[in-house]
């Protein structure tokens, strides 16, 4: 599966040690260090997926980002130094699907063009079962064959974390303690420790379904308060 | 235009209304006086008379001329009614004269003011006097020619100031009186008048007090006299000019000052008093018409008075009302005179005031300026206290009360002018009390009263003084306190400033270059930090961007599977290119969170639970630590207001820290508790080395060892007093020897108050 990826960084390192990692995992990769380039680029109708870099001369990477989107509907992921969230914040609404905060973790940025690449392709599924569906993010469960997708993809749950997943997608967004998920998965009152033994599952719930399981981004814990499935 | 219009409105219905009550009350009032009194009731009735001779004054003066006629005329004393008083006496008398009566007739002999009562007869030498006294009187009232008479006994003339009394009545002369030995009868113009209506004499006024009733017989010695007399129509003033001796002499004339008063009253009262109750209902009328605009002008009046203090206001009211009922003229200082003496000297005091106030009250209300006075005044006071605001709070006692006042400084000082206040009005009162007391017995010299009155009023406006000034100084005090607690509490750019003379300008000035001076220190301080900050988020982002290549081609590397020892080279890389990164990361957000700039989500948790939880989350490095964490946590919530994903980081942190520096095989300790309305969660772990005196933990890159070079950026305690800080929370590292203590403080949250 030979996709190809656009990486954009004025940094001619960093462009390099990217398009290695990607080629390494197979996919094909165009380079670009600055805006103006990158929007050149773009054009290319093979093009699947964008890794783009905010700070360039000539264009910045988020003009470049809106300009593409003008043209094109695909993935894109904005790197960044600034690990601020009001920067994040920005450069989703300008249209970027992804943001990433410099120093990244190889695999992790690899994790998530993995991730983004099979939402991309597989979109038709997803909208086609939307009905029957609950759908956060990159996750999707359907709730009668208790089959929960990451990408797409199912994931391998054992009865226990079967349950736990199935009580929080059907309330997504909702705060469940820790007594609470131990009563209604376990349907036991009370347990010396519930807030570890639900932790030891919820931590692996995460291994299988978050892209970086250290900063999970839909498996939440609120903290002093109890556990959460975010809704995006 | 509008609100000129208004204005004028106003400022017409306030005059219509001032001129309108004025007018009513000068006219009014003393109408109302007069009816209070008998004899006032009888002036009005008089002064409602179209002619003189109608009058009780004119029946009484000419029965009393005619009396005397009689009594010239028939040899009898001038002044020898006394039968007259016994009628009005009650049994008391009529005993006193039956005792009198019984002691003449066993030969004693009672006396009643100098004559003994009894039927007894006048001596020659009586006779001799009382026509001596006839005559002198004569000749008093003979040139008096508004009173012609004529006095014959037996046909012989007596006494006479005309030639031929029978041609009167004529032209000047209406009024004619003649007594005819029996009875009286009396014409006017030619016609008769009726004396004596059904023959029966009252004692109201309305009848004459002539002899010839049926129960006030002439009786016999009057039966050869014959009295005429001629009332002049308008009386004119009789003066006789004895240059020779004496100058010019004035005549008896009382008759024409019974006319001229009765004119004078008419006018005043029934002209004067009719034209201005019709004038002053007209203005009302226009009040009346425009009483919805003059609110406004009473509260222009209002406003005005606003600014005079309210004991003032008091003292002028009452200093009016003190001014209107001095005895100020003859009738109130003959009046008083009379009061006082019954009071002292007779036990008849119950029966004297009602009719002492009544006349009194009658005076006073007949000084159209004295009404105006007392009225205006109080109408002042009371517009004051409808419109002002709260007119009493602004005034001596106002200014002492201690209700607005908050600093137990100012309180104390208050009340210690109002005990100084209180206390001198009080000698005042004792001082003015013994004066008016000594002034009633007349005991007292001029300048003792001098004295008296002088050494209150020092005392007095001493204490005012004294008190204004007080005033000022807790106002200056309270200021420079409240400058101080602003500073305190952190308010580096408002002043206040005091005047120019104020006793504590200095120290104001003073507070205020201290105030400055912390500004500007602040200001300093808040730019290097900021400064900082930009410094740290320039460097790390600089730091990032080559670091990220780094991690890259470590990785990369890693990938190549490289031979050792090469390979564990590429494992060394990765692992500090990673601490590296967290460090980075970590200083970021630390210098972030110190500078205040670190965003905070403030939220309702149970602090307990976020403990557990972080164990849970961190359950396998605590099982990996060769310690033992003992947790004592409360089971019931304890909730507080803090951004949960950084306390979080927090305990974390500290946890982190403990498991990595206590001693192998001691215990950790994690408690919360709750303290003083705060929630109390501790760390405590045994040291594996000896700790430093004299650090400070929290401090960027400090820890326990200084040689240390092993694991940690040395930012996990900044990062947790940074972040507890910015929840609103409190940490402290207290080390006890080898044990060292981190105690991390939040003030517990109360359902209700605002998080």
């Amino acid at each position: 599966m030979s996709e190809t990826i656009l990486v954009v960084d004025d940094d001619r390192e960093i462009v390099g040690a990217i398009a290695l990692l990607l080629e390494a995992e197979g996919y094909h990769v165009l380079r670009a260090y600055d805006g103006m380039e990158a929007l050149d680029k773009a054009l290319d109708p093979a093009l699947r997926l964008i890794i783009m870099d905010v700070m360039m001369p000539k264009l910045d990477g988020l003009s470049a980002v809106l300009r593409i989107r003008e043209r094109r509907n695909l993935p894109i992921l904005v790197l960044s130094a600034k690990s601020e969230d009001s920067d994040k914040v920005l450069g989703l609404s300008m249209g970027a699907d992804d943001y990433v905060s410099k120093p990244f973790h190889p695999q992790e940025l690899v994790a998530r063009v993995k991730s983004h690449l099979r939402r991309y392709t597989r979109l038709g599924d997803v909208n086609a079962a939307q009905n029957t569906q609950l759908v956060t993010g990159r996750l999707s469960y359907d709730p009668e064959s208790r089959v929960l997708r990451a990408d797409g993809e199912p994931v391998k749950l054992t009865a226990t974390e079967t349950r736990i997943v199935d009580l929080l997608m059907r309330n997504l967004g909702r705060i469940f303690p820790a007594e609470e998920i131990y009563s209604r998965v376990w349907n036991q009152d009370t347990a010396y420790a519930p807030e570890n033994t639900v932790m030891v599952h919820i931590r692996r719930i995460r291994e299988k379904i978050e892209l970086d399981p250290k900063e999970p981004e839909y498996l939440k814990v609120v903290w002093g308060i109890g556990y959460k499935m975010e809704k995006r | 235009m509008d609100t000129k219009w208004k204005k004028g409105r106003a400022v017409c219905g306030f005059a219509g209304f001032a001129l309108g009550v004025s007018l009513l009350l000068t006219s009014l009032v003393p109408i109302a006086g007069n009816l209070l009194s008998e004899s006032g009731r009888d002036r009005l009735k008089s002064a409602l008379q179209s002619d003189f001779q109608e009058t009780e004054a004119f029946r009484s003066y000419l029965s009393e001329m005619m009396g005397r006629f009689i009594a010239m005329g028939a040899g009898g004393p001038l002044n020898g009614n006394y039968s007259d008083y016994y009628d009005v006496y009650t049994e008391d008398a009529i005993l006193v004269e039956a005792e009198a009566t019984a002691m003449v007739q066993e030969g004693g002999v009672w006396y009643f003011d100098g004559y003994p009562v009894s039927d007894y007869q006048p001596s020659e030498n009586d006779r001799e006097r009382w026509k001596k006294e006839a005559e002198a009187w004569n000749k008093v009232i003979r040139e008096d020619l508004n009173l012609l008479y004529s006095i014959s006994k037996d046909g012989k003339v007596l006494y006479s100031n005309t030639e031929d009394i029978s041609q009167y009545p004529t032209q000047g002369y209406g009024f004619l009186l003649s007594f005819d030995g029996r009875e009286c009868s009396a014409t006017k113009n030619g016609s008769s008048i009726d004396l004596y209506g059904d023959g029966i004499y009252r004692e109201d006024g309305e009848h004459w007090n002539l002899p010839g009733y049926s129960n006030f017989p002439a009786g016999e010695e009057a039966e050869g006299v014959r009295v005429s007399i001629a009332v002049a129509d308008q009386p004119v003033l009789y003066i006789k000019g004895n240059y020779g001796s004496q100058g010019n002499q004035w005549r008896c004339n009382r008759l024409y000052y019974l006319e001229k008063n009765w004119r004078e009253r008419q006018q005043s009262l029934v002209v004067y008093g009719a034209l201005h109750a019709g004038l002053g209902l007209g203005l009302l009328a226009v009040w009346l018409l425009l009483r919805r605009d003059k609110p406004l002008a009473d509260r222009a009046i209002a406003r005005f008075t606003g600014h005079i203090w309210f004991e003032v206001k008091l003292l002028l009211v009452l200093g009016a009302l003190a001014v209107a009922l001095l005895p100020l003229t003859e009738e109130m200082r003959y009046l008083v005179q009379e009061v006082s003496y019954a009071g002292i000297w007779e036990e008849t005091v119950a029966y004297q005031y009602p009719w002492f106030l009544r006349s009194y009250l009658n005076e006073v209300l007949g000084q159209p300026w004295a009404v105006l006075l007392v009225f205006w005044s109080s109408w002042l006071l009371t517009n004051d206290l409808r419109y002002g605001d709260k007119p009493w709070r602004h005034g001596i006692c106002g200014m002492l009360t201690a209700r607005s006042l908050q600093l137990p400084i100012q309180k104390r000082l208050s009340r210690l002018a109002g005990l100084m206040v209180l206390t001198s009005v009080s000698l005042c009162a004792v001082t003015l009390n013994l004066l008016v007391y000594y002034l009633s017995f007349g005991t007292l010299r001029l300048d003792v009263v001098w004295l008296f009155l002088l050494l209150p009023s020092l005392l007095l406006i001493a204490v005012v003084l004294y008190s204004v000034r007080l005033r000022r100084l807790w106002g200056d005090l309270g200021s420079l306190t409240k400058q101080i607690s602003a500073i305190k509490d952190g308010s580096l750019t408002d002043s206040l400033p005091l005047p120019e003379d104020s006793d504590l300008r200095r120290s104001m000035e003073e507070l205020c270059n201290i105030q400055q001076g912390m500004a500007r220190a602040v200001e300093d301080q808040t730019r290097s930090e900021r400064m900082k900050v930009e410094l740290v988020t320039n460097v790390s982002h600089d730091l990032k961007t080559p670091l990220t290549s780094i991690i890259s081609y470590a990785e990369l590397l890693k990938q190549e599977n490289l031979e050792p020892p090469a390979g564990e080279y590429v494992d060394i890389l990765c692992q500090k290119a990673e601490r590296l990164r967290s460090m980075v990361l970590d200083v970021f957000e630390v210098s972030k969170a110190a500078s205040g700039e670190l965003p905070v989500k403030l939220e309702e948790l149970d602090l307990a639970k976020l403990l557990r939880q972080t164990m849970a989350d961190m359950s396998e490095a605590i099982e990996a630590a060769p310690v033992t964490l003992r947790q004592v946590l409360p089971e019931e919530p304890v909730t507080i207001v803090a951004d949960g994903d950084r306390l979080y980081r927090v305990f974390q942190n500290l946890l982190q820290n403990a498991l990595k520096y206590a001693l192998e095989g001691s215990r950790v300790y994690l408690t919360l508790g709750i303290k003083d309305g705060h929630a109390e969660v501790s760390v405590k772990n045994t040291s594996k080395t000896e700790l430093p005196d004299g650090v400070d933990f929290t401090a960027r890159f400090v820890r326990g060892d200084e040689s240390r070079t092993d694991g940690g950026s040395g930012l996990g305690l900044a990062i947790a007093d940074s972040f507890t800080r910015a929840c609103g929370g409190d940490l402290k590292v207290e080390p006890v020897a080898d044990l060292f203590v981190v105690t991390v403080r939040f003030p517990l949250f109360e359902p209700g108050t605002e998080a």
